[in-house]
């Protein structure tokens, strides 16, 4: 309609005018985010949220907006501002021309990335026992075969931050919706969960959105560490747990660490959620993370050779997460500079990082961190002491030193009081047995080595 | 001498990928000038005028359908990032204002898992990289430090020049390579300071009715 268009002018002129008027600051913070349609000659603006709306008033934004429409706008017919979005569509504009097509708001209504599945999920001894579990109950929940009149298992993937706990769910919901499309099904990120309950409680509409969630067959929610000192939530959660596994229905759960370990939960919630299946995810070993570079560049149609994979996997040893990270910028270097993936382009890309990562992790921080965890002085590290409880943390700093940096063995012994390369080889091997031997050796290592990556 | 009043405005440098010199930042122009097909976090970081600002409303202005919030003018929390999960990207300048405090890392925490799942485009800024950061939620730190990471570069004496001289002729100034020569030996390397002074030399140019050279820059600026 050409009175509508000519409406719909109006505002555009209106936000020319006052990109022209306003600093960017202004303009980008207050005006961009408003979204402006013509109902019956009332221009109606619709903010994000209340704080928007209100500076936009406070600043006398809306005052000059009024003027400018009027001026712009014949039959302009009054000014709303009110807090709202554009159903289906992001506000700020029309779809953009030539862009891909994304569906935003509600397309996903079970919330599940598609991208994740057990297919593309990087198997290793870090993370095998736990992609066997989940795979188990995908394909239980895929056959209906656990149902016959008993309840199912929640599984609990617990695990430090970044190492895949999220692909593993999403997988799970993905593979059964894959083999049974009906299957009601829903991926809930914790923090999302807690905003429900809080809401529904002021609104009053608790009943409502716990029957919503119990009547999902597969819950899946991400992240329970969240729920910690939310006394109300947890009380829900419980009831819902019971009701959902009462159902037949089933639960998968993630959590940051083992539940026994989270303050701010309640007792009879950490027993429920390692009463069924509990299994951990650990970082990724040297192979796992170049295993996952090349798959990574395979799904993005550039191939990865071993020795560049192994090359980023030997400096980069967080978590999947940062591995990922530094993948999209390789590949983003090699597209811009038309050049192929090679250790070259490698370092010319990721230069920054690993400058970072060496000036992270030195060998004096190594010694500081483990000292603190032993309980000893930094100074002993470097002493002539013989003593168990020197020896053995300096046996693990030598050890974590030789993993985590690119020091030779000489310059490892040099830094732990003038030792000679011989003794850092044999303290390598010595962790190596004891951690094979003694489970609270290896414990102490892996939380040493996570610690150190963080 | 009749001193013509200069208008209390100056003409906005506006913030768009054109206006932007670019120097050894080729690579993170071109990936922010194209829209994003999946979720996708780019996190730049650099010093302070080097232009990380400009690039992050040249993005909002480039994408329909993009929101800026600046860190430092809002306190983070879920009333006030409310519904901006409904854009299609959100650019956040001076994250490190919100780091650190859990209840605003949670806040955003809970801005970008929305982001995530509805495929939009997520931009920030920082003084560091996330790795240098410290965070109070290890889940945030984490997603962050995936984020596809660029050092925004400072502009070397040659690309300080080229814009000095591009934002002279969208004033409509003209500036001798001496004069530009002069001013930037003397002033200083962020960007934002480049650009105030030269708006400082406009007004006076335009008050006293005088070009800008040599003698003129001194007498305004005091040497």
């Amino acid at each position: 309609m050409a009175g509508s268009e000519e409406a719909q002018n109006g505002w555009g002129q209106c936000l020319k005018r006052l990109e022209e008027e306003l600093s960017s600051d202004d303009f980008n913070t207050w005006i961009r985010p408003l979204h402006g349609h013509y109902d019956e000659g009332r221009l109606v603006l619709l903010a994000p949220n209340r704080y928007v709306c209100e500076e936009v008033e406070r600043g006398g934004y809306l005052q000059r907006i009024a003027e400018l429409v009027s001026d712009f706008s014949p039959g302009f017919n009054g000014l709303e501002l009110t807090i709202g979005s554009v159903g289906g569509r992001a506000p700020g504009g029309p779809a953009r021309a030539g862009a891909k097509t994304r569906v935003l708001g509600g397309a996903c209504r079970h919330g599940l990335n598609a991208n994740m599945l057990f297919d593309n999920f990087v198997e290793g001894q870090s993370n095998d026992v736990a992609k066997f579990q989940a795979s188990n109950v995908a394909e239980a929940l895929a056959s209906k075969s656990a149902v016959n009149g008993g309840k199912r298992k929640p599984l609990l993937v617990y695990g430090g931050v970044g190492l895949g706990k999220t692909h593993l769910m999403h997988a799970v919901g993905n593979a059964v919706l894959a083999a049974a499309p009906g299957t009601k099904t829903l991926y809930v990120p914790s923090e999302r969960f807690v905003n429900d309950m809080v809401l529904s409680i002021r609104t009053g509409a608790i009943q409502k959105v716990m029957r919503q969630y119990r009547s999902v067959e597969v819950l899946l929610i991400d992240d329970i560490q969240f729920f910690a000192n939310k006394s109300r939530t947890q009380e829900e959660f419980f009831h819902l747990f019971n009701a959902v596994l009462e159902a037949g229905h089933q639960l998968v759960l993630t959590c940051d660490r083992y539940p026994g370990e989270v303050d701010g939960l309640e007792v009879r919630l950490k027993s429920r959620f390692v009463g069924g299946l509990a299994v951990q995810v650990q970082p990724p070993d040297l192979e796992t993370r170049a295993a996952i570079l090349q798959r990574k560049g395979d799904d993005e149609g550039v191939p990865i050779r071993d020795e560049v994979a192994l090359h980023i996997a030997k400096r980069i040893r967080s978590n999947v997460r940062e591995l990922e990270g530094a993948l999209q910028r390789v590949l983003a270097h090699a597209k811009f500079t038309g050049s192929p993936v090679t250790i070259e382009l490698v370092r010319r890309a990721l230069h920054d990082l690993f400058a970072l990562h060496g000036r992270l992790t030195t060998i004096e921080h190594i010694q500081k961190i483990v000292a603190e965890y032993y309980n000893i002085r930094p100074e002993d590290m470097l002493s002539k002491s013989r003593a168990r409880a020197i020896a053995r943390p300096r046996q693990v700093a030598m050890a974590l030193a030789k993993e985590l940096t690119n020091h030779s063995l000489p310059e490892i012994g040099d830094r732990f009081g003038g030792r000679d390369h011989t003794t850092v080889l044999y303290a390598r091997r010595r962790v190596a047995e004891l951690r094979e031997k003694y489970e609270d050796v290896d414990d102490d290592y892996k939380n040493l080595s996570r610690i150190l990556n963080k | 001498m009749t001193l013509q009043l200069a208008l209390p405005f100056a003409l906005r440098q506006h913030a768009t990928f054109d206006h932007f010199v670019g120097g050894a930042n080729g690579e993170l122009v071109a990936r922010l000038r194209r829209p994003a097909e999946d979720f996708e976090c780019v996190w730049l970081f650099g010093d302070r005028g080097v232009g990380k600002t400009h690039l992050l409303q040249a993005f909002c202005h480039k994408h329909a359908g993009s929101a800026y919030i600046p860190a430092g003018r809002m306190r983070a929390s879920g009333g006030v990032l409310a519904g901006y999960a409904e854009f299609r990207a959100v650019s956040v300048d001076d994250l490190g204002f919100w780091l650190g405090c859990r209840q605003a890392e949670l806040a955003f925490f809970g801005l970008y898992n929305q982001l995530a799942q509805r495929r939009a485009q997520l931009v920030v800024t920082a003084g560091r990289s996330p790795m240098e950061m410290a965070f109070a939620l290890p889940d945030l730190g984490s997603r962050l430090r995936a984020a596809a990471c660029y050092r925004v570069a400072a502009l070397d004496d040659g690309d300080r020049a080229l814009l000095l001289t591009r934002a002279a002729r969208r004033r409509s100034l003209s500036l001798t390579p001496e004069v530009v020569r002069f001013l930037l030996a003397r002033a200083d390397r962020d960007q934002r300071e480049l650009l105030r002074l030269l708006d400082l030399l406009d007004r006076s140019s335009l008050a006293a009715q005088r070009r800008i050279t040599i003698p003129f820059v001194k007498d305004v600026l005091s040497l």
